[in-house]
């Protein structure tokens, strides 16, 4: 297996969904519009399952542990813009987040300003950083770029735990800001319930997982799938390859602030140990590789997976094997690694296509019959 | 102006300090910083020799020297041996450990990546074993923060006209220095040492000469661990032992390698003395806790500037 | 195709594993028989903190098991008391994530916790959004119990009364035995816990008059504490307060030694400094230092020793005062339940509020009675100054001050030789 192929499945996927997977093979336009339609309802579906799931679930735990997942699904699948379609590791996304949830709320806590305006406001800021970042480190070897995401992750975390006032700005060092749960309403982005938060994140990790199935058509995809594994033969052609990196960078960095508000809002107390820890970072960068980085579906899939795993070692094993979850990753880790470098999603997706090919042919044979 | 030390900011006027007692303090903190930092350029020397020849950073070293850490000290523990002692035994358990480490876990990566220009996923495996590692020494031997009690080395200082002079700082330093030329020796002078250096320039042609490129990355990662061990050993004595110990020296490594140049020896013993001074004469003239945030700015620094580092080799980028 | 083989047999044990644990979680077990009161505990089981929420959880234990055994609670058909535990790891999000999940899931009576106050603020917020009653057993953080919750009930004394509590124990020792002290170094941990007993000590050193000659926070995980210490040395300071975790609280102590630091006091905050962990790696060097702590094991209270010694034989070390914390707020918690004699939170949140717990076998504490006030402040609850110091036993931590509460028969060593 060579590191072409990671490359490759951002461009499969986009190939075929524009209906060119089956070119060639001799099967029947009638199948493949049956399939494309198949495909359809399949998403239908799983889209009304989501949007009903509140409907269902009552328990305000399960909610929590749900939101959760969608939101690291947002988080790995915004990661994926830069981990998976420019090739590169970045392991200190969790900066972003920082940089998001603490723009939102010290300026919601001192000026009362709306958080959806800090968050936006963070998001900007983010891309600053972001492209900060990336403009020296994408020319160099890709671990430079890894550890250069960690320091400043790191050197970050740090800044913020030793200052208590920037100015006027209250940071609060360790001691964190908590929200206080008044004023409650869309525009304060503050509800007493889950479900209102469930909808918002639902509605943001459709909203990426579209830019992300946009960008893998457009032609920056091509420029940075092409970036990616032959950077001279590229360039030659006229590609820059550093400015698409960045751009992706910029919107990568951008979105995952958009995701620091939100945690902020929702869980109301934030402190650097908690939103810009190294460990966040990592989680993030383990669920989209297990998951498949460079596709769109596996960053979602790996978290999916994976947070429920997570979830459940604590509960149930908390006190008995404390870290259990980590070790977990660690393992499936190395294991999708050697065996399977596209990701889970590769052989779900194979296995996802077998059956909509079964019944598809099932179908059809009904249908002439 | 040097501030005088101990006296809060800003500076009052109303004080003064001995020109001869500031000089005193300044040379005891660079003797702390120079002996404390070549032991932390000993825990990054192994990281820099295996990035040298397999172009590749182990994450999962900073886990490596925790293990040396525990394996010390159990043999301590058990035996009541010398912590220099016990060397004998680190020495080559860490060696084999770190030998079938690469061969079981992350060769097979190399293999399907012959034509990768850059192995990342190799990154990605050694930060899964970080984890592994990590978490396994949680579950299998608790959170407890353990040390050594009464051994011959712990707490003994040397005093000289009021500077005090840590003793097994000390001896560290002394391992350092020697192990660093060991390792250099090693590489420039024996044939084994050779054919590492042939196969890290260029692997093809080092196969074609018979040299079995696998068997080379074994051997490096096995001498890379080992002399985790080594900084392990020296770490033992004045230094708790805990789980997640190796995270700090993890990163702290990454900094120091990169600031003396990924691959070469002198650069880690060195970049290791540069971060040793920032610390030691750093809380001097501002909180401990900021000194933190000057080694990563630093770190960034050199890595915007000159990212092969002090003694590094241009790579083609 | 063979690694493929593999590959899928793992994956698909680790599918049905997480399969497996979530349909148990969604197939609770029906309790039937006595009726049972459920008690939802969330204690930092893992992370840097680890040992000390292992005690409270053993306390808690002995407990619960001492109370079944007596009869349960009579009022309400000798109904039985039942634990529930959530790791918090030390994270305040894990914590409000476990308190969600204990009362909603669980449906847990009464929540404790959290031990570390980071987790504890925001915890107690998510309790008091459901009406909970929540009993916070060690947490000292000020704020805690001012944000004007009705559901929060703390025991153990705020961390103000902490602070000013060492320096009026300084004063004391001063007037005692007629030495001066002019300058004080304050070096803390650089978290909520630290940050916040300096900014205390600040003001109370101001009002003292006091010089404060260091003001210093480290952080918790250095690798090398002597800056810190030459820092301390060279400021020639005539008393040294700390505030540190478990394994710096050992690495200053130990570096303190070897430096040979002169110093006329060390007065440390708890924590760290009590855990049991640290008087056997510190040893001989940890010696004449003086702690503040909730309660010693020799302190003059009918019981203590007794308690002391099953807890001793069952679980190998002594109480801390942490640990006594807990074990009283078992107790505590059976008394409101007796007086309230029902499982409406309303009635449980207005018989603790009512509490005047003046005996039973929680009551080993130092001071005399548990009785809140209207911000859910144990009024009564007041510390203890520990030296430690080795009489012919090997080390231990001998009380000291108050006065009424010294051990008898010694004297505290002050200024340090």
């Amino acid at each position: 297996m060579t590191g072409k192929e990671y490359s490759e499945s951002g461009r499969t996927m986009a190939l075929a969904d524009k209906g060119f997977s089956h070119a060639g093979t001799g099967i029947s336009l009638e199948k493949k519009i049956l399939k494309d339609t198949m495909n359809k309802v399949f998403l239908a579906l799983v889209a009304v399952l989501a949007f009903g799931l509140p409907l269902i679930v009552k328990s305000p735990t399960w909610l929590h542990m749900i939101i959760l997942m969608y939101f690291y699904a947002y988080l790995t699948t915004s990661w994926n813009m830069v981990g998976g379609f420019a090739g590169v590791l970045p392991l200190g996304h969790a900066v972003f987040i920082g940089i998001g949830a603490y723009t939102s709320t010290i300026l919601s806590l001192q000026y009362g300003i709306s958080p959806w305006i800090g968050m936006i406001l963070g998001g900007i800021i983010s891309i600053f950083v972001g492209v900060l970042i990336g403009l020296p480190t994408f020319k160099m070897r890709g671990a430079y770029f890894a550890l250069a995401t960690i320091a400043f992750a790191e050197g970050f975390r740090v800044m913020v735990e030793n200052i208590d006032y920037l100015g006027p700005l209250k940071i609060n060092g360790p001691r964190g800001l908590q929200i206080p749960p008044l004023n409650t309403g869309l525009s304060n982005f503050m509800f007493t319930g889950k479900e209102p938060y469930y909808y918002i994140i639902l509605i943001m990790l459709i909203a990426v997982l579209a830019v992300t199935w946009f960008i893998s058509r457009s032609k920056l995809g091509y420029y940075l799938n092409a970036g990616g594994e032959e950077p001279e033969a590229a360039m030659a052609l006229g590609i820059n390859v550093s400015r698409a990196k960045l751009f992706a960078m910029a919107m990568s960095s951008f979105l995952t602030a958009l995701a620091g508000t939100f945690y902020a809002q929702f869980s109301l107390f934030i402190h650097p140990k908690s939103i810009i820890s190294l460990d966040t970072s990592f989680e993030i960068a383990f669920i989209a590789l297990i998951g498949g980085r460079g596709s769109i579906a596996g960053p979602v899939l790996g978290a999916l997976l994976l947070r429920p795993v997570s979830d459940l070692s604590r509960i149930y094993f908390g006190d008995t094997l404390p870290g259990l979850h980590l070790i977990i990753y660690g393992v499936v880790l190395i294991l999708v690694m050697i065996y399977q470098p596209r990701g889970i999603q590769e052989s779900l997706t194979k296995i996802y296509d077998t059956v909509v090919d079964r019944l598809a042919d099932r179908l059809k044979k009904d249908g002439d019959a | 102006m040097i501030v005088c030390p101990g006296r809060p900011l800003p500076f009052r006027a109303d004080h003064f300090c001995g020109l001869e007692t500031q000089m005193m303090y300044v040379i005891e903190d660079a003797i702390n910083g120079i002996l404390m930092g070549s032991i932390y350029g000993l825990t990054a020397l192994g990281l820099t020799i295996i990035f040298g020849v397999l172009k590749v950073v182990n994450f999962a070293h900073g886990s490596l020297l925790m293990v040396g850490m525990y394996v010390t000290f159990w043999t301590v523990s058990l035996t009541g041996l010398h912590p220099y002692v016990s060397l004998i035994f680190v020495i080559p358990i860490m060696y084999l450990f770190g030998y079938y480490l690469q061969d079981i876990v992350i060769k097979p990566i190399f293999k399907a990546e012959k034509n990768v220009r850059e192995p990342l996923t190799v990154i990605i495996v050694t930060t899964g074993v970080w984890y592994i590692l990590d978490n396994l020494t949680l579950l299998l031997f608790g959170p407890q923060y353990r040390s050594i009690q009464d051994n011959l080395l712990k707490g003994k200082m040397i005093e000289i006209s009021d500077i005090f002079i840590s003793v097994p700082k000390l001896w560290g330093f002394a391992t350092a220095i020697v192990t660093a030329f060991g390792v250099f020796y090693f590489f420039q002078y024996t044939r084994m040492g050779r054919a590492i250096r042939a196969t890290s320039l260029d692997r093809d042609a080092a196969s074609l000469s018979g040299i079995n490129q696998y068997k080379i990355y074994n051997m490096t990662f096995g001498i890379g661990t080992a002399v985790a061990g080594i900084a392990a050993v020296t770490l033992v004595p004045f230094y708790n032992i805990f789980p997640t110990v190796g995270v700090l020296f993890d990163i702290k490594g990454f900094i120091i390698v990169v600031l003396g140049g990924l691959g070469s020896i002198p650069g880690a013993i060195i970049g290791g003395i540069i971060v040793g001074l920032i610390e030691s004469i750093g809380p001097q003239f501002m909180t401990a806790t900021w000194t933190e945030g000057i080694v990563y700015g630093l770190f960034l620094l050199v890595l915007f500037v000159k990212p092969s580092g002090l003694f590094g080799v241009k790579y083609d980028w | 195709m063979e690694k493929r083989h593999a590959f899928w047999k793992i994956m698909g044990t680790t599918l049905l594993l997480a399969l497996f644990m979530a349909a148990s979680l969604v197939i609770s077990p029906v309790m039937a028989g006595d009726k049972v009161i459920k008690i939802g505990n969330i204690i930092p089981l893992s992370g840097p903190s680890a040992s000390v929420g292992d005690q409270g959880k053993k306390a808690r234990q002995m407990a619960i098991e001492e109370i079944n055994l007596a009869g349960g609670i009579k009022s309400l058909g000798n109904a039985k008391l039942e634990l529930y535990y959530a790791d918090s790891e030390s994270k305040p999000e894990k914590g409000v994530a476990e308190a969600e999940r204990l009362i909603n899931t669980e449906k847990v009576n009464v929540l404790t916790g959290c031990w570390n106050s980071a987790v504890t603020y925001p915890t107690s917020a998510v309790a008091e959004r459901y009406g909970v009653p929540f009993i916070v057993p060690v947490s000292v953080s000020d704020k805690i119990t001012d944000q004007g919750f009705k559901n929060v009930f703390r025991i153990a004394a705020k961390d103000s009364w902490w602070t000013r509590d060492q320096f009026s124990f300084l004063k004391d020792m001063q007037k005692e035995f007629g030495a001066s002290v002019k300058k004080i170094a304050f070096v803390y941990e650089n978290g909520d816990w630290g940050k916040g007993f300096a900014g205390q000590w600040k003001q109370l050193a101001k009002e003292a008059g006091y010089e404060v000659v260091m003001d210093e926070p480290y952080p918790s995980t250095a690798t090398d504490l002597s800056p810190v210490v030459q820092k301390i040395r060279r400021s020639k300071a005539d008393v040294l307060m700390l505030v540190s975790n478990a394994a710096d609280a050992i690495l200053l102590t130990n570096t303190l030694a070897e430096y040979k630091v002169k110093l006329k006091a060390i007065i440390t905050s708890g924590g760290g400094h009590a855990d049991p962990s640290f008087l056997k790696a510190a040893g001989k060097n940890a010696q004449y230092i003086f702690d503040i702590v909730e309660w010693e094991t020799d302190v003059n209270k009918p019981g203590a020793k007794e308690t002391n010694a099953k807890y001793k034989s069952k679980y190998g070390t002594n109480l801390t005062g942490e640990a006594v914390d807990a074990y009283l707020a078992m107790y505590l918690i059976k008394d409101a339940l007796e007086r309230a004699a029902s499982l409406d939170p309303d009635k449980i949140r207005q018989a603790l509020a009512d509490t005047d717990l003046k005996e039973g076998p929680g009551m080993i504490v130092g001071y005399d009675a548990v009785k809140f006030d209207a911000t859910g402040q144990n009024e009564q609850a007041s510390l203890v100054m520990v030296q430690i110091n080795d009489i012919g036993n090997g080390l231990e931590r001998i009380s000291v001050w108050p006065k009424s509460a010294r051990r008898a028969g010694y004297t505290p060593v002050f200024p340090k030789p």
